[in-house]
C-alpha cells in the first residue's frame, strides 16, 4: 500500500488548551482509518486541519505528495468532507442541495445531473429528490450529507461522526455505503466515539485522548494491549462458598474473583471452557441467573490506556 | 461560484414564507397605515430645509433694503440664508458652482420705479433642480411688494382724508372718489422705522382694509414682474414643492425594510456558519474571497429585489409617485441595498448566533430608522438630531428618494449615492475582516 496521508508532529491550540498535541500518523491509500476517542479528544480539530479548514500551529501534513500549507487547493480536490453537523440547506430540496454542492465542486451540465442522480441513489432517496431537506428524518439528512461529499468522486472521504443521533436503518445504510466505497478503492477517514462502528469498519485505528494519539494499529494489535483473555461474568442467586476453589481447578482458568452475587472468571478462551464452568455450578447446586462473556475490545483498550471509559 | 452562492441565498430567502412576510407584506401594510395616518402632518408643514440666497442689490432705495432686511433676513429666516453680493457675475458663478441655491437681482431704480407706478422686475435665478426654492423666493418678494403697495395706497389715502375730513367723519365711504395724492407726498409719509409686512394693515378700520384689497385687485397686479432664469441641468424636470405623507413613508419604510431584508440574509449567513456549512463550502474549492463575495452579492440581490418589488407595488397600488427619473430610483435603490448589505455583513460578522444576529439587526435597524427620519420627518426633529441623522444610511437613502420625488434627476442624487456607497464599503470592510477570520 502507498502512503496517502503523512502527518508529522502536528499541533493546534485554542488559547491555552492543546486541541491536537504533537500527533504523527500515516494513512495508507485505500484503507479505512478510524479515529476513536471521546468528545473533545481532538478528532474534529485534526480533521479540520486535514481538510485545510484550519492551519496547524506546528507540524506538517502531506496528502498525495502535496504539502497542506503549500498546495491547499490541490489537496481539497482529493477530499470529500462529511461534517459532524448537517451542512445542508433545509428549505431547498434534496436535489437542489446536491446540485448546489456539485456546482461548488466545479461540476456542470450533464455530468452534474448524472452525479446528482448517482448521489440520490447512493443515499437511497431518489424518490424523495423533490422534497425539502427540512421534511426529512435525521437519518435521511445524514445520508444526503454523505452523498453531497461524494459528488466530485474524491480519492478520500473524511467522515466526522456521520451517524450521530440517527435511526438504526440509516446508520446501517451509511456503514454499508462506507464499506462499499472502500471496496471500490476509496480511502476513508472515519471518526467516531462509537466503538462498535470503528471496530466494524476500520482496518486501522488511532485512539485519541486529550489531543494525543495514545495507540495506533489494527483491531487485533490494539486488543493485545489489554491481553488476550476473555472475561466471564456469572450472576448467581446464592453461593456455597466452595465455588472459587472448584472453578480455579478447571484447566484454562486464569483467575476467579467472587463478589456478593457475581463471580468474574478470566479465561484464555471463554467458548471452550464455559460448559465446564456451568457443570461445576450445577454440581454445587448453585443457581445461575446470568452469564456475560466479555471479549477484549476497544472499550477495554481505552479503559486500560486512560483509566476512563470511552463515553465518560 | 460567487453568483451560484448568491442565487442560492436569494432562492432560500424568497422561499421562506416568514421572511417574505417581513420583507414584503409588512412594509406594504406599514407604508399604507403610516402614509394615511400621518399624511395630514405633511399637508400643514413645509419640510424644506434652509437654503442660501445671494442678493445682487443695484437699487439704492428703501424698498430693496426692506426686502432684504425685513423680508428675506427676518421673516424668511426659517428657510433662507441671505447675503449680499455686489458683483452679478460673481453671484452667477456661485450659482453655477452650486454654492448658492438662488440669485436674486434687484434692478437699479427699483424703489423709484415702483412708487412712480412704472413696471419693474426682480430677477430670480436658480438651478433647474431647485425651482421650488426659486418659487419660495418669488413668493416672499411678491408678497412683500403687494403689501408695500397696499401700505402705500392706504397711507396716501389716509393722509389726505385725515387732513381734510373732521375726526368724527373719518369713517366713511368717500375714499374712492378722492383725487390722488402726489407720489412724493406719499413717500414722505411712509414710516421707515416700522415693519411692513401685514401688521400695519390690520390697524386700519375694516372698511379701509376692504378698500385696500379692492385697490390691490384693481391696480396692484402687473406693477411687479418676475423673470426667472433657470440654470439648466439638461433634464428640465418639473418640480414639486413637497411630498405627500404616503410618498415620505413609502421611502422611509422602504429603506427600513431594506435593512430587514439584509438582516434576513445575515441570519441565514450566521446559521450557515453555526452549522459548519460555510466551512464545508471552503473545502470544496471555493476560496474565502469568493465565499464572502457570494454572500455579499446574495444580500445585495435579496435587498435590491425586495426594494424594487415594493417600489413597483406602491406605485401601482398606492399611487406613490417615486419621481420621473426611473434610472435615479434604480441607482439610489442599488446604493441603499449596497449600504444595507454592507451593514448586514458587518452585523453577521459581529454576531455569534442567529438569535444574536437578529437582536443586533433589530438594534441597528430601529436606531437608524428613528434617528434617520424613518418614523418622523427630520424637520420636526431637534437640530442636534438632524446632524446625527447624517451618520445613518437611512437619512441619505430617504433624502435621495425624496429629491427624486420632488422632481430631481439622477445626477442630483449622486451625492446621496456616493455617501451610501462609502458607508457600504466601510461596513463591508469591517464585516469582511471579521468574517474571514470567523469562517476559519
Amino acid at each position: 500500500m502507498m502512503t496517502f496521508i503523512d502527518i508529522k508532529n502536528l499541533c493546534k491550540s485554542y488559547g491555552n488548551k492543546k486541541a491536537v498535541d504533537n500527533v504523527s500518523l500515516v494513512i495508507e491509500e485505500g484503507e479505512v482509518f478510524g479515529l476513536l476517542g471521546p468528545n473533545g479528544a481532538g478528532k474534529s480539530t485534526l480533521i479540520s486541519m486535514l481538510s485545510t479548514l484550519l492551519k496547524p500551529d506546528a507540524g506538517e501534513i502531506t496528502v498525495g505528495g502535496y504539502g497542506i500549507t503549500e498546495k491547499p487547493s490541490e489537496i481539497k480536490k482529493f477530499f470529500g468532507l462529511v461534517p459532524q453537523d448537517i451542512a445542508l440547506y433545509p428549505t431547498l430540496t434534496a436535489k437542489e442541495n446536491l446540485l448546489f454542492w456539485g456546482r461548488m465542486y466545479g461540476l456542470s451540465g450533464r455530468l452534474l445531473k448524472e452525479r446528482v442522480e448517482e448521489g440520490l441513489q447512493l443515499a437511497g432517496l431518489s424518490d424523495r429528490a423533490k422534497d425539502k431537506i427540512e421534511s426529512f428524518s435525521g437519518g435521511m439528512k445524514r445520508r444526503i450529507n454523505v452523498a453531497a461529499a461524494l459528488l466530485h468522486h474524491p480519492k478520500a472521504i473524511i467522515m466526522d461522526e456521520p451517524t450521530v443521533g440517527i435511526d438504526p436503518q440509516s446508520r446501517n445504510h451509511i456503514l454499508e455505503t462506507v464499506r462499499r466505497l472502500n471496496r471500490e478503492g476509496m480511502t476513508v477517514i472515519y471518526t467516531s466515539h462509537y466503538m462498535e462502528e470503528v471496530e466494524f469498519l476500520c482496518t486501522r485505528i488511532a485512539i485519541m485522548d486529550q489531543g494525543r494519539v495514545i495507540a495506533v494499529g489494527n483491531k487485533e494489535e490494539l486488543q493485545k494491549l489489554v491481553g488476550e483473555t476473555d472475561t466471564i461474568h456469572i450472576g448467581v442467586s446464592s453461593m456455597s462458598g466452595k465455588e472459587k476453589d472448584f472453578i480455579e481447578k478447571i484447566e484454562g482458568v486464569d483467575s476467579v474473583v467472587v463478589g456478593e452475587d457475581k463471580i468474574t472468571i478470566s479465561v484464555k478462551d471463554a467458548d471452550s471452557i464455559l460448559a465446564s464452568v456451568i457443570s461445576q455450578f450445577d454440581a454445587l447446586k448453585c443457581r445461575i441467573q446470568s452469564i456475560n462473556i466479555e471479549e477484549p475490545n476497544l472499550e477495554r483498550v481505552f479503559l486500560h490506556l486512560t483509566g476512563r471509559a470511552l463515553r465518560d | 461560484m460567487i453568483f451560484q452562492i448568491a442565487m442560492k441565498d436569494l432562492k432560500i430567502v424568497f422561499r421562506d414564507k416568514k421572511a417574505l412576510a417581513i420583507m414584503l407584506v409588512m412594509p406594504a401594510v406599514i407604508m399604507f397605515i403610516l402614509g394615511n395616518a400621518l399624511g395630514p402632518m405633511f399637508e400643514d408643514s413645509n419640510p424644506i430645509e434652509r437654503f442660501t440666497v445671494v442678493v445682487v442689490n443695484k437699487d439704492e432705495g428703501i424698498l430693496s433694503q426692506v426686502l432684504i432686511n425685513d423680508v428675506f433676513r427676518k421673516h424668511g429666516s426659517d428657510v433662507l440664508n441671505t447675503f449680499l453680493e455686489s458683483d452679478e457675475d460673481k453671484a452667477n458663478e456661485m450659482l453655477k458652482n452650486k454654492k448658492v441655491s438662488s440669485v436674486v437681482i434687484i434692478p437699479e431704480g427699483f424703489t423709484r420705479r415702483f412708487f412712480e407706478g412704472y413696471d419693474t422686475n426682480i430677477g430670480v435665478k436658480t438651478q433647474a433642480d431647485q425651482q421650488y426654492k426659486a418659487s419660495i423666493v418669488k413668493s416672499l418678494t411678491e408678497g412683500f411688494c403687494r403689501q408695500i403697495f397696499l401700505y402705500w395706497a392706504a397711507a396716501s389715502s389716509g393722509v389726505e382724508v385725515l387732513s381734510e375730513v373732521p375726526k368724527e367723519e373719518r369713517l366713511n365711504t368717500h375714499f374712492m372718489n378722492k383725487p390722488s395724492t402726489s407720489k412724493e407726498k406719499v413717500l414722505s409719509e411712509v414710516p421707515k422705522e416700522e415693519g411692513i409686512l401685514g401688521e400695519k394693515s390690520e390697524e386700519f378700520p375694516p372698511d379701509l382694509n376692504s378698500l385696500m384689497f379692492d385697490m390691490q385687485q384693481k391696480t396692484g397686479e402687473g406693477i411687479l414682474e418676475f423673470y426667472e432664469d433657470i440654470e439648466s441641468n439638461g433634464e428640465g424636470q418639473e418640480k414639486h414643492e413637497t411630498v405627500s405623507g404616503m410618498q415620505y413613508y413609502s421611502a422611509a419604510m422602504l429603506v427600513m425594510f431594506i435593512l430587514f431584508g439584509a438582516s434576513t440574509g445575515t441570519k441565514l449567513m450566521v446559521e450557515e456558519r453555526q452549522s459548519n456549512t460555510l466551512g464545508r463550502l471552503l473545502t470544496t474549492g471555493v476560496g474565502k474571497v469568493s465565499l464572502v463575495a457570494g454572500k455579499f452579492l446574495g444580500l445585495l440581490l435579496i435587498t435590491f429585489t425586495q426594494a424594487m418589488i415594493l417600489i413597483v407595488f406602491t406605485r401601482f397600488s398606492y399611487g406613490v409617485d417615486w419621481g420621473r427619473s426611473i434610472d435615479g430610483v434604480v441607482i439610489i435603490t442599488v446604493c441603499a441595498a449596497f449600504s444595507g448589505s454592507g451593514l448586514g455583513m458587518m452585523i453577521g460578522s459581529m454576531a455569534k448566533t442567529s438569535s444574536g444576529a437578529e437582536g443586533l439587526s433589530q438594534l441597528f435597524i430601529q436606531t437608524f430608522t428613528i434617528i434617520g427620519g424613518g418614523m418622523m420627518p427630520l424637520y420636526m426633529m431637534p437640530g442636534f438630531l438632524r446632524v446625527i441623522a447624517k451618520g445613518t444610511l437611512n437619512w441619505w437613502a430617504v433624502n435621495g428618494y425624496y429629491d427624486l420625488m420632488l422632481g430631481s434627476g439622477f445626477t442630483d442624487i449622486l451625492p446621496c449615492c456616493g455617501v451610501l456607497v462609502l458607508m457600504g464599503v466601510l461596513y463591508l470592510g469591517i464585516g469582511v475582516a471579521r468574517f474571514k477570520t470567523q469562517v476559519s
